[in-house]
């Protein structure tokens, strides 16, 4: 079991979690992830390793479904069912000259320990983060402290530039900027769009693929995406691929897969607030 | 008479402007009308023009006049009414309809995100159906020109069967409207004043700890996604639409299911069926597809062989029982029917057991009794029977049902029924004879109890019970005149067939466990 330190929903649907387990605090590096299981009947979810501490690891979950719904009730001082990690290859962290960083969802969250590993190594940092709207931006300070250039993006325009990290980086482009690196954390969507613009610079391209996940160490081949026309495993060739080469089309289709059994799951899970169901049956009714 | 937009309509004494134009399909915009809500006026969308009057009205609260001379759209009214609905959407989560990418995003992105809080039509349960987004694409928005305003309010999950998400929440009323109005429950209230103005139970009480029946009609008419039913959602477009009967109690009432990947994915009541002034009740609309769902329903025929239940096919089980039943006097055989049978199962069975010459045909577990005094050896039953193992005269039990309910451990055959759901027929009920459609298609080799009868029928080489469909029965039965009764299942029976529905029901067990003090628990 492993404890929940600290929970916190920074925005809505993204959950803060600082989990106790000093292994993987130990030996994370950026880039790397863990599988959670809120329970033993719970899914298992890959999520990227934020920051780290003396035996505390941090990560940003995106609500997103039963499982993740599970996590989202429970509560500091709780325990997860399991914790496997760290799992996947580190980024790839070295000089490049000037590096974009583009994040959106839980990405803005999982850009962070790449843009203070990058800047250390003595990068020119330049992060494009994208939200629904303004009240969906978080982690934006400690961004802002690593980046050398700063942009926001929201879909409704309600802060900064009205579109998407694609939009941004469009822009930069076409004014001029020069990118010799690029890395794109969010929803698959979004890292289509983003190594779409890149693609004609031959920026070249980094994406975190989210793939869904079982044992996270090869052997079910459920996480396997087509990267330039090769069958990769997300979990341990990745998560960190070229962008240019994914084959996003499968990809999607392959992340649709469970669509049927996560909508049937809502029928018989009870998603109550476990705390509201103990003060239900540890009162009685008037 | 009337002039709307040009044309002539005919003047109804008592209605409203909304409401003629509607019969002569005008169409006016409108977010808090509805066809079985009284007039409110909360939106603002329906502004339109009556020559001769000042300013504006709404088309939904003013009574026409005889040769009144309207105007629903010109380019004064599209500027007003633009910018009303720019103030609804500033604080909706709007996002997604306003986003450049957002045809893009719908054609490669991998389905709906089922998201615990909604922050734009992406993460809505409602997308599909949404009359917020309707409007927006009907004024063909793309921009919001007033700051955007998220209302921070936290989501309420604390209640059994659905989500309140009033961040999305328009004001339209009709929530409070059709809990007051229609239901007569007067659970929802606006709570608050002015720019706080939400809609909530009085005191923010849980809705389980109110008087809410969980009957549903707010989700029903809620124009948003603000209301959602928690196991109802997230299945997009559904591929079909059924209208067919409950079953569930002796009521008869309609309901309209959403069937998607061969499943029922929703439930709310037939919006046709006119005598039908209030809703469902909570086990029709909320349980039904959990229930029937569940992942342990009987799939495959089986039969007791060295203490193991063994998956066969309907041959091999067809003569496997009709051995069964030759090999005792029909003296010794009993058959139990339950009232969850449809019209023509029942008449199948008696006319079955009027040829086999079995007389004990039992409705009641009092019925029961009589095994002993009788020494019954065989008993067929169409639902779990509770303390069959007290009756030691009992040498085969068959087994016929939808779950592995009470006595399936004692079955020696199961035989899979079809859930009333997933068969055509007719049930007799307190509004008279209901049909009964087919929603799904029943799991594996479950099938309807009539034509497990008629297989069975068949290896006994017994004739005239060889039917087709359910019509070739109906005609017989109006033939012979058979006479069916309205079964003994009232409002609040807890049991589809042998199988109590909170079984399957985690938030229906929540429900009757929370209000089991109470005298009705809804």
């Amino acid at each position: 079991m492993y404890e929940i330190v600290e929970k916190r929903e920074e925005v809505p649907n993204i959950h803060r979690l600082i989990i106790r387990e000093p292994n993987v605090a130990k030996k994370a590096k950026p880039g790397q992830f863990v599988i959670l299981m809120p329970d033993e009947k719970g899914e298992r979810i890959p999520m990227s390793i934020v920051e780290t501490k003396k035996d505390t690891f941090t990560i940003f979950m995106l609500e997103l479904g039963i499982t993740t719904g599970k996590i989202a009730n429970m509560h500091a001082g709780e325990q997860l069912y399991a914790v496997a990690g760290p799992l996947g290859r580190p980024a790839e962290i070295e000089y490049y000259g000037t590096v974009l960083l583009g994040g959106g969802c839980y990405g803005i969250g999982a850009i962070y320990p790449l843009a203070k590993a990058l800047k250390a190594k003595g990068n020119r940092i330049v992060t494009i983060i994208e939200a629904r709207s303004k009240y969906l931006i978080y982690l934006e300070e400690k961004l802002r402290a690593v980046s050398d250039e700063f942009y926001i993006a929201t879909s409704d325009g309600s802060r900064g530039t009205n579109g998407h990290v694609q939009t941004v980086l469009d822009r930069l482009i076409k004014n001029g900027h020069r990118f010799d690196h690029a890395k794109f954390i969010g929803c698959t969507y979004m890292m289509m769009n983003c190594s779409n613009i890149t693609a004609p610079y031959r920026i070249p391209t980094r994406v975190a693929l989210n793939t869904i996940m079982l044992d996270g160490s090869g052997m079910c081949g459920c996480c396997r995406v087509s990267v330039g026309g090769k069958i990769k495993f997300a979990c341990v060739d990745g998560p960190e691929f070229d962008g240019h080469q994914v084959d996003w089309a499968e990809l999607m289709k392959r992340k649709a897969a469970y669509q049927e059994a996560e909508m049937i799951s809502y029928q018989t899970s009870p998603h109550i607030c476990r705390a509201l169901i103990e003060s239900y049956f540890g009162e009685s009714d008037e | 008479m009337l002039v709307i937009d040009g044309k002539k309509v005919p003047f109804v004494e008592g209605k409203t402007i909304l409401e003629i134009a509607r019969e002569n399909n005008i169409h006016i915009p409108t977010l808090c009308a509805h066809e079985r809500l009284p007039s409110f006026g909360a939106c603002r969308l329906c502004m339109i023009k009556v020559h001769g009057v000042p300013g504006f009205m709404n088309a939904c609260t003013t009574p026409a006049k005889d040769g009144m001379v309207i105007t629903t759209n010109n380019l004064e009214i599209k500027k007003l009414r633009r910018a009303i609905f720019e103030l609804i959407l500033s604080e909706h989560p709007s996002s997604c309809m306003i986003c450049a990418q957002a045809e893009h995003c719908d054609k490669f992105n991998s389905g709906i995100m089922k998201a615990g809080v909604i922050t734009g039509c992406n993460t809505c349960p409602n997308k599909d159906m949404c009359e917020v987004r309707a409007i927006a694409e009907e004024l063909n928005f793309k921009t919001i020109r007033f700051p955007i305003f998220y209302k921070e309010l936290p989501i309420e999950r604390n209640d059994p069967f659905f989500d309140r998400d009033y961040n999305l929440c328009i004001h339209c009323g009709r929530c409070v409207r059709v809990c007051q109005q229609v239901e007569g429950a007067h659970i929802l209230v606006f709570t608050k004043r002015g720019h706080d103005t939400k809609i909530g139970t009085s005191f923010e009480k849980p809705h389980i700890e109110t008087d809410c029946k969980f009957c549903g009609q707010c989700i029903d008419v809620c124009p948003t996604g603000a209301l959602s039913a928690r196991g109802q959602k997230w299945y997009q477009e559904p591929d079909d639409r059924v209208r067919t009967t409950c079953m569930l109690c002796n009521k008869g009432c309609r309901f309209e299911m959403d069937v998607k990947w061969g499943r029922i994915v929703a439930v709310r009541p037939d919006p046709d069926y006119k005598t039908l002034k209030t809703g469902i009740c909570v086990k029709g609309r909320f349980c039904l597809p959990t229930f029937f769902n569940a992942v342990d329903r009987i799939r495959f025929p089986r039969f007791l062989q060295n203490f193991k239940l063994y998956p066969t096919n309907w041959d091999e089980i067809g003569s496997h029982v009709a051995e069964l039943l030759e090999a005792y006097p029909p003296s010794k055989i009993a058959l139990y029917l339950t009232n969850f049978l449809t019209d023509e199962s029942d008449y199948v069975f008696r006319k079955f057991a009027e040829m086999m010459e079995i007389t004990n045909i039992y409705t009641t577990v009092e019925d029961l009794t009589q095994i002993p005094k009788k020494g019954i050896k065989v008993l067929w039953t169409t639902e779990g029977l509770p303390g069959l193992k007290n009756y030691k005269t009992l040498e085969h039990l068959i087994f016929q049902e939808v779950f592995p309910s009470e006595g399936y451990e004692l079955a020696d055959v199961v035989l899979p029924a079809a859930a009333f759901t997933e068969q055509f027929g007719t049930y007799y009920t307190q509004r008279g004879p209901m049909p009964i459609q087919k929603v799904v298609k029943a799991p594996d080799l479950a099938l309807e109890d009539w034509k497990i009868v008629c297989k069975i029928a068949q290896e006994l080489d017994l004739g005239g019970l060889n039917y087709l469909d359910v019509d070739e029965i109906e005609q017989e039965m109006g033939r012979v005149n058979y006479k069916q009764m309205v079964r003994p299942v009232d409002e609040y029976y807890l049991k589809y067939r042998g199988t109590p529905i909170a079984e399957k029901v985690p938030d229906f067990k929540i429900l009757l466990e929370y209000r089991k003090n109470r005298a009705k628990p809804w």
